[in-house]
This record gives C-alpha cells, sequence and structure tokens, in this order.
C-alpha cells in the first residue's frame, strides 16, 4: 500500500518537473491519517488546507516584459499570455490575448512605468507591487512590476550608498546600477499573479518577500544575458542608446520556465503546511513528542534505558554501558541544535548565513517521527503558544457565519469560498466538494477541517485540480483509486506494514498515533466534532501508557498552512487613540511628550519555513525530508550556490543532509565566491563531509562529550515520559539541551 | 509633508531627530504640523525606543528619500483602485507602503483634497514581513478619518438652513485648511503621532 503510494508519488513528480504549468502534487499523499500525524500541525489539526490554491489558478500567472522607449510609447519583448489562435497555421502567426483572463499590456505597462511613464533621471532598479482591477475570470491578482535600466555595456553593478542616516537594505544582494550611468533604455517586466479575494489576501505574496526578490533577480539576469546575446547579433547602431524590437524574446524557453519555476516555487510555499509543534504551551504535544523521543531511542537507536529503582527521575542517570547504540540522534541533535536561530529563521538572512536540513528517506513515516523529534526542539522558543487559544469557552463555541465572518475566519468556510472561484472551470468537483464539506456540524468550526472525519471525507472529493484537467475519464478514476485506498488502508495496511516493517510500525501506530484520533470519555463534544463511529475501531489499538492521553482541556489551534490567525485590535487601537484625550507636558522649548498607551494587536503568527515529507526536495525549506532522487546532490549544490548570491559577499551555506536509511549525516557547504558567473561549471563544487555514520565513529573528543551529554538528557526524557506529570522537567530539559 | 513619525533607539542621539521651526512663509495652512503651545517636536519614550514627530526629518538624507517617495505617490505611480495600497521601493530611496484617500471639502480645488499615509522603511524585509500588520492599521486609520470627515460634512449640511451664504462666491473659494480644520480636531496630530508611534511600536522594526 505505502509502496504504490509512494510510487505514485513519485511518477507524479516527474511528471510534474517535465510539464511545469501541472502545479505539484501537494500533499496528495500528506492527507493519508496514517502518516500525517496531527502532532505536527498543532493540537486539534490534522494537515491543514490553504485557505487559497494557487494551484487551481496557475495558468493565469503570466510574465510580460516591457521597453520603454518615451512618453507612450511602449514595446512588448515577451509575454506569456500571448498565444496562437487556434486554427492558424502559418509559421509566424499572429499572436492574441483573451482579455477575459488577462490584462491589456496598455494597463500594465501604465502601472509599470507610472503616469505616462514620466522620464526620471532614476536608473536604480524599482521594484512594485500593485493591486489590478477585477476581470471575469481572475477577480483578484496583483502584479510585481521590477523597473530597470540598462545601458550598451550590459553590466550591471551594486548600489553602494554609505550615508549612516538613510542606508536601504533590499532583501537580496542585487546589482541594480547599470555600470555606465549614461544613456541607458529602461525595461520593465511585470508577474500577474491571481490572489483571493479576502482582505488579506495580498500576504500570499508579501509574506514571501524574500523568495520572490530572489526570483526576480534570476528574472531579470536572464532577461539581461538574453538581450545581450540579441544585441551582439545585431548591426552595431550609431545612437548609444539601446532599442530592441517588439516581440524579440517571444519565443524564449528560458523566460517561459523562469515564470514556471516561480509559480512552482510560489505553489509550494503557499500550500505545503508547515510545522507547529508548541511545546511549551502545549501538554499534549509535549506528551506526544517525548513518547515519540522515547519509541525512536528504543527502536531505531536500539537502546532501552533502564534506570535502577532507587534512583529517584531527577537525579542524573547514567545510561547502562552495557547497552550498546547508535545515538544517532543524539548525534544529529548535536550536530544540528547550535544553528537553531538560522533554521528557524530562513530565509531572513540578517547573519549570511543558510542552514538546511533535509531528511532522505524512502519512508515517510518514520521520518515524519524524527521530524517531529527535530522541529520540536528546533522551534522550542519560536513556536508561541497562540493568543486564540486563550479565549474563553463562550467565544469559541461561537458559531461563525459564514457568508459575514470577519477575521479570523475558519479555515474550512475560507478555503470554500476562495474554491468557488474555480467553479466555472471544473463543476464536478466544486459540487460534490462543497456540499460534502458543508454537511460536517458547524459547531466549533475552526477545527472542522482537521478532524480526521473532514479528512476522510474530504481527500477524495478534492484532488489535486491539474489532475482534472489535464485528463478526463482516466484521471478520475485514478483518483477513484486514491480514494479507495485511502479508505481501506485501516483493514489492509496493517497486515501489509507488518511485513515490510515488522513490528516497528505496529508500535508507531499503537503508541502515539492513536490518542488523537480517539474520542476520549472526558472530552466535550465541541472538542471533537467528528462522530465516534469514525474511531472506534482503533479503539482496540489503544497503548496502555498513552491511553489516558486526551487533549484534556487544550482548544485547538486555528490556522492555514502557514500562518496561526490572530485577532483583528487593530481598529480598536485607532479608534482608542483617537477619541482619547491627550496628556502632554512640555520638558524642554518646542518638545511636547506624550505618553503612549501600549495597545496589543495580535497579529496571525507566520511559521517558520519548517515541513515534514514532501515529494521533492524544495529550496524554500530550511527543514524538509524527501525521497531519494539521482541528481539530489545536484540539486542541493544548486539552491546553495543560489543562496549564497542572493545573501552576498561573506555569505555561506550548509545543509545536513540525513540519509535514514543509511544512517548518515552529511553536511554540505558551500560560500559566496566572487565569480558569480551564471555558468555552473565555473563555479566551485561544495564541500562535502561525512559527519557521522555506522561505520564512522571518530568524532573529535570534545563533540563525543556534547552527544554523551544530549544523549543524557534524551534518555532522561524518555524515562519521564512514562509519568504524566513530569511535563515541567522534560521542558527544563529540553532548555537544557537548546542552551 | 505634513508630519513624519521616526523611530529612534535611545542609545542615539534624540535632539539630532528634533525639528526646526519652519517660517511660516515656506509652508501653507493645509500643510502646517500644528501643534499646541507653537512646539515643533512630539516625542514619545518606550522602552528602548523613542519616537519624534515633526513636520520634515531633520535628517537631510532622509528628508530627500521622503521627498522623493512623496512625489512618486502623488504624481508619478499609477494606481487604478484609490482605496488599495501601492508598494514600491529601491535601494536608493528605500521602501514604502503609501495608502491614499481624500476628503471633501467645497473651499478645495476639484473639492476633494488629497492625503497619502506612507509608511517607509530602510530594510525591505521588514517592510514586508510586517505588510499586513502596517496595511491594517494604514487602513484603520483611512477608515477612520474619512469616517469622521464624513459625518462633520453632514452635520453642516443639516444644520446649515443659511439660504444666503450659497449665494456667496467666497463660500467656495479655494483656500487652504488644515486637517484639524476639516475634522475639527486641535489635538489632531497629537492623535496622529501616537497612532504612528504605537504602530511602530507594535512592529519594533
Amino acid at each position: 500500500m505505502l509502496g504504490n503510494l509512494l510510487r505514485k508519488k513519485d511518477a507524479l513528480s516527474q511528471d510534474s518537473v517535465s510539464d511545469p504549468q501541472i502545479p505539484p502534487p501537494v500533499y496528495s499523499t500528506a492527507n493519508d491519517t496514517h502518516y500525517s500525524g496531527s502532532q505536527l500541525y498543532g493540537p486539534g489539526n490534522n494537515v491543514p488546507t490553504a485557505n487559497f490554491r494557487l494551484s487551481d489558478k496557475s495558468s493565469l500567472c503570466r510574465l510580460v516584459l516591457v521597453q520603454d522607449s518615451g512618453i507612450r510609447s511602449k514595446q512588448v519583448l515577451f509575454d506569456s499570455a500571448l498565444s496562437v489562435r487556434p486554427g492558424v497555421a502559418d509559421t509566424n502567426p499572429p499572436m492574441f490575448l483573451n482579455k477575459s483572463f488577462h490584462h491589456s499590456v496598455s494597463e500594465l505597462s501604465a502601472l509599470m512605468y507610472g503616469y505616462y511613464g514620466i522620464l526620471l533621471n532614476d536608473t536604480v532598479s524599482t521594484t512594485k507591487l500593485h493591486h489590478l482591477p477585477p476581470l471575469s475570470a481572475m477577480p483578484g491578482s496583483m502584479l510585481i512590476t521590477r523597473l530597470f535600466s540598462l545601458d550598451s555595456s550590459f553590466e550591471m553593478c551594486h548600489n553602494d550608498q554609505s550615508d549612516p542616516d538613510w542606508s536601504p537594505l533590499p532583501c537580496v544582494y542585487t546589482e541594480d546600477v547599470p555600470v555606465k550611468d549614461m544613456t541607458t533604455t529602461r525595461l520593465a517586466f511585470g508577474l500577474v499573479i491571481p490572489i483571493g479575494r479576502s482582505s488579506n489576501a495580498h500576504e500570499i505574496i508579501t509574506d514571501h518577500w524574500p523568495q520572490i526578490s530572489g526570483h526576480l533577480e534570476t528574472v531579470q539576469k536572464i532577461i539581461i544575458s538574453r538581450l545581450k546575446a540579441i544585441h551582439s547579433l545585431q548591426q552595431p547602431q550609431d545612437s548609444v542608446k539601446l532599442s530592441f524590437p517588439t516581440g524579440c524574446l517571444q519565443k524564449e524557453p528560458d523566460l517561459v520556465h523562469c515564470l514556471h519555476q516561480f509559480v512552482r516555487s510560489l505553489i509550494y510555499l503557499i500550500e505545503t503546511p508547515r510545522l507547529y509543534i508548541p511545546l511549551r504551551h502545549s501538554d499534549y504535544t509535549l506528551s506526544n513528542w517525548a513518547n515519540t523521543v522515547a519509541t525512536w531511542l528504543e527502536l531505531k537507536d536500539g537502546r532501552h534505558p533502564t534506570v535502577t529503582t532507587s534512583s529517584s527521575p531527577t537525579s542524573p542517570m547514567q545510561p547502562n554501558p552495557s547497552m550498546v547504540g547508535f545515538k544517532f540522534l543524539a548525534t544529529l541533535l548535536t550536530f544540528v541544535l547550535p544553528y537553531r536561530k538560522e533554521i528557524v529563521s530562513w530565509p531572513s538572512s540578517d547573519n549570511k548565513t543558510g542552514i538546511r536540513v533535509v531528511l532522505v528517506t524512502g519512508n515517510p513515516v518514520i521520518s515524519q517521527k524524527l521530524i517531529l523529534i527535530i522541529a520540536g526542539i528546533l522551534g522550542y522558543d519560536e513556536y508561541l503558544a497562540p493568543q486564540n487559544l486563550s479565549k474563553s469557552v463562550s467565544e469559541t463555541s461561537e458559531v461563525p457565519q459564514p457568508a459575514t465572518a470577519s477575521k479570523p475566519i475558519p479555515i474550512r468556510n475560507r478555503s470554500f469560498q476562495e474554491d468557488s472561484s474555480s467553479a466555472s472551470t471544473s463543476p464536478e468537483i466544486t459540487s460534490s466538494g462543497s456540499t460534502k464539506g458543508w454537511e460536517i456540524p458547524t459547531k466549533a468550526t475552526p477545527i472542522i477541517s482537521g478532524s480526521p472525519k473532514f479528512m476522510e471525507i474530504a481527500r477524495p472529493e478534492r484532488p489535486p485540480m491539474s489532475q482534472i484537467h489535464r485528463t478526463s475519464s482516466y484521471a478520475s478514476l485514478q483518483n477513484l483509486s486514491t480514494s479507495y485506498g485511502s479508505q481501506s488502508t485501516t483493514v489492509s495496511s496493517s497486515w501489509r506494514n507488518r511485513f515490510y516493517f515488522g513490528s516497528f510500525m505496529e508500535r508507531w501506530r499503537g503508541g502515539s498515533e492513536n490518542p488523537e484520533l480517539t474520542h476520549s470519555p472526558a472530552a466535550e463534544y465541541e472538542e471533537y466534532p467528528w462522530k465516534p463511529l469514525s474511531s472506534s475501531h482503533k479503539v482496540s489499538k489503544l497503548s496502555r501508557s498513552l491511553a489516558s492521553l486526551d487533549m484534556g482541556n487544550e482548544k485547538p489551534v486555528s490556522r492555514n498552512t502557514r500562518q496561526i490567525y490572530g485577532s483583528d485590535a487593530h481598529v480598536k487601537t485607532v479608534k482608542a487613540i483617537m477619541s482619547s484625550t491627550v496628556e502632554a507636558e512640555s520638558p524642554e522649548e518646542k518638545v511636547l511628550d506624550v505618553a503612549l498607551n501600549p495597545q496589543q494587536s495580535i497579529k496571525p503568527t507566520l511559521l517558520p519555513m519548517m515541513t515534514g515529507f514532501i515529494d521533492q526536495y524544495r529550496r524554500e525549506f530550511s527543514l524538509q525530508s524527501c525521497p531519494t532522487n539521482f541528481n539530489l546532490e545536484e540539486q542541493i549544490a544548486m539552491s546553495m550556490k543560489d543562496d549564497c548570491l542572493k545573501m552576498g559577499p561573506g555569505s555561506c551555506c550548509k545543509t545536513f543532509v540525513i540519509n535514514l536509511k543509511q544512517r548518515e549525516i552529511r553536511l554540505v557547504e558551500t560560500k559566496y565566491q566572487l565569480n558569480e558567473d551564471c555558468d555552473q561549471a565555473q563555479y566551485p563544487r561544495p564541500l562535502v563531509t561525512k559527519l557521522f555514520s555506522p561505520y564512522k565513529r571518530d568524532l573529535p573528543e570534545k563533540f563525543s562529550q556534547k552527544v554523551e551529554r544530549c544523549d543524557t538528557i534524551l534518555n532522561k526524557i524518555a524515562y519521564l515520559v512514562k509519568d504524566r506529570n513530569q511535563n515541567d522537567q522534560i521542558r527544563s530539559l529540553i532548555k537544557s539541551l537548546i542552551n | 509633508m505634513v508630519m513624519c513619525t521616526q523611530d529612534v533607539d535611545t542609545s542615539d542621539c534624540v535632539e539630532r531627530f528634533h525639528g526646526t521651526d519652519v517660517p511660516a512663509s515656506s509652508v501653507c495652512e493645509s500643510c502646517a504640523f500644528k501643534v499646541p503651545d507653537g512646539s515643533v517636536t512630539l516625542r514619545t519614550h518606550s522602552d528602548n525606543k523613542v519616537y519624534v514627530s515633526t513636520q520634515h526629518p531633520s535628517l537631510q538624507a532622509r528628508y530627500a528619500a521622503m521627498r522623493q517617495i512623496i512625489m512618486k505617490i502623488f504624481t508619478i505611480e499609477t494606481n487604478y483602485d484609490m482605496s488599495k495600497p501601492l508598494s514600491f521601493g529601491n535601494s536608493k530611496h528605500g521602501y514604502s507602503v503609501g495608502l491614499s484617500f481624500k476628503l471633501r471639502d467645497d473651499t478645495a480645488r476639484g473639492s476633494e483634497r488629497r492625503y497619502s499615509l506612507i509608511f517607509t522603511s530602510e530594510s525591505e524585509q521588514a517592510l514586508f514581513s510586517r505588510h499586513s500588520a502596517i496595511l491594517d492599521q494604514l487602513n484603520a486609520m483611512v477608515e477612520y478619518v474619512t469616517a469622521r470627515s464624513a459625518a462633520i460634512i453632514e452635520d453642516r449640511r443639516r444644520s446649515d438652513n443659511n439660504n444666503e451664504s450659497y449665494l456667496r462666491r467666497s463660500s467656495r473659494m479655494p483656500k487652504n485648511r488644515s486637517l484639524i480644520e476639516l475634522l475639527q480636531d486641535e489635538e489632531l496630530f497629537i492623535k496622529l503621532h501616537l497612532w504612528a508611534a504605537s504602530l511602530l511600536e507594535q512592529l519594533q522594526c
């Protein structure tokens, strides 16, 4: 079963690589409750869904390159939205633009260049972000513009401005001024991206600005290099000012590829659920986490920590020296923990160091467990308690009105509202998906989308849109088979898993998967909106030590794939300030001192770029697990090279590649090099060091001591798991581990 | 530029940011930054920052950048829907997000006055990572100001039963009016300063 799933996923990922228009099958498999594990996404959440799916609308994304040749004279050099009229068999057919899907170029260029294209002396590259007027097929969209100047040398340099009072700092290291600042031609390229209709729909772009800036840089470099190639073919001109013929880049495959890369990246950023493991604030998550650590130590590291009964839990205990263990987990944590801040804050590059952790595995279930352990510790300080958890019960039990709901809108309602915009293109999906979705009881809506009941129903009904678009009848059959498969896993997979993974899988399942699916007798109905029926058949498998584990009084977190919702206090802030009477005093002449009343506005918390198992290596994430791929090393090296170029001089990138099958940890390092030619061959290969493997144990003395210390703490945690009231002690142990 | 609030590290010399007397001839009534007691600087202390509001930024480099940004927002940059924000920036003038609005006023040319609330940062990353929080505040403020102005106009229309005045030409002659007058709030700039300071405090950038 699992093997089938994985094979299918591989096939899909290969498909999507060959045809970038097709959105990646993000989380088509992760929804499977058997190995998603709600511990990864916060209390009460199974796999969260995005409230806006760009993958449904990726064909509306567009790249336009416009040349400025004076007031009201703009020439389009490239436009990805132009298409050949069907039925025209001409060698050079006229291109046309479907205006119900795309804005006219003059409309875009007015925004890109501004009113009448007023000529400015500015030659610095400028980035702009505009909202576009609605179209019938695209109710909301944004335009990202990069306006830059080019001189006849085709070379750009870094804008060195050293005024201590005003020194703007771009997201990525950029070369944004033409070398010869004399006669320049202005060019602008624009990216149109569809967005949702809600008031904060722009967040899908602004939240990922560093990544988008990186893409803008790449596109700009490619455009310049292609224009340089065209220029070298042209006859030498008398005028110094560059000028290119209309549509000269229209057939350039690299620009199309660039657009696809950009869209795919954005889709992954928006639709991949990020981890949320609030060990500090959620006892439920902490218990799950500690259990996973204990089971890992026992089953994967091959050690059975035995503690003499005489020693109290608080006293330090020594692991039994006769037990031989890999100390894999301890070693891994010792390597990774010093880089905790860099991993969590990726990609905001304040310190010019980029760190990634990549788990390479063929077994998503095991990798999800390791991800839970690592991410829990890495984000210990970062995963803050969502403020909406502290709401009173009466507030949370209110039923929000879907039509008039204000922020925060429950995930499910919003996701379906967004999806309804695609109703015209795929009626069969929307009708079935939404009706099923609305049938869920609406009490305590915020957690409904995360409940297993919902996932089981919704998954078969909401396959990735692309499959439907691509093929018709075959795709529906495919989906049928997946849905059938997912529902039958409870019966069929138990023996299969035993066959493939031995009793280990059973232990995981019994150990930590069931409690969250199980209806606790103590829990209120509101907290468990799914029917007892859906989980009743799993009760028998409950492990003894965890039977009493439940979510207790913890409220589920309302979140989507990227963020945890806040509340809207900002309107009140403005009113409170503007309607108050102010008191001011004048300590010195012509200066008035006014006191500030602290106002708390609770904003959505953006989650770190850490995710669980994804179908392929993605450079967007700092922690991920992905299947083995023949050119994985190449991909990692490429992404690190690009990151270094974006972070600028003095930066370095490190990637910890963990191969779970071989229990091997390798470190790939690369540094910023002056030679930043796009040519891959000239850039030095990254340095690869094998840090740990079962056959390589010659670690430095000092490091071994650290590993021993880490191992001792982990063993203590594993011991404390047996007692439910030791959460505070586990927390203090984690703290000592990360410091 | 009517008013500019900046955050200053307490370690920095705050006096550098204090405003200077702006000669009355260089600003008109509509652009004057009017604070009680003839002050030119508003100051708010928080734990590790001081928020200073003046008519113009007193540092030359910042003033030049602000001028460019304001000029772009009001003349060059296009926006199809004025209620939507506009973000732009480069490594020379910094990174900004602006939200424009209009207030109805019979004594203005074209019967309306155009304003813009602009948030500018040196760091592109800082601006965009807080984009949503900033926009929420700008939107809330624009909503408040336009609602108040509309309410005042409505009030005046109801109470205005003097049939004589509408024939007088002088009542509709273009003239300069301050926001204080339009919104009928003597402490408007102090409140705006408090709002801007609380926004900066909340964002801590």
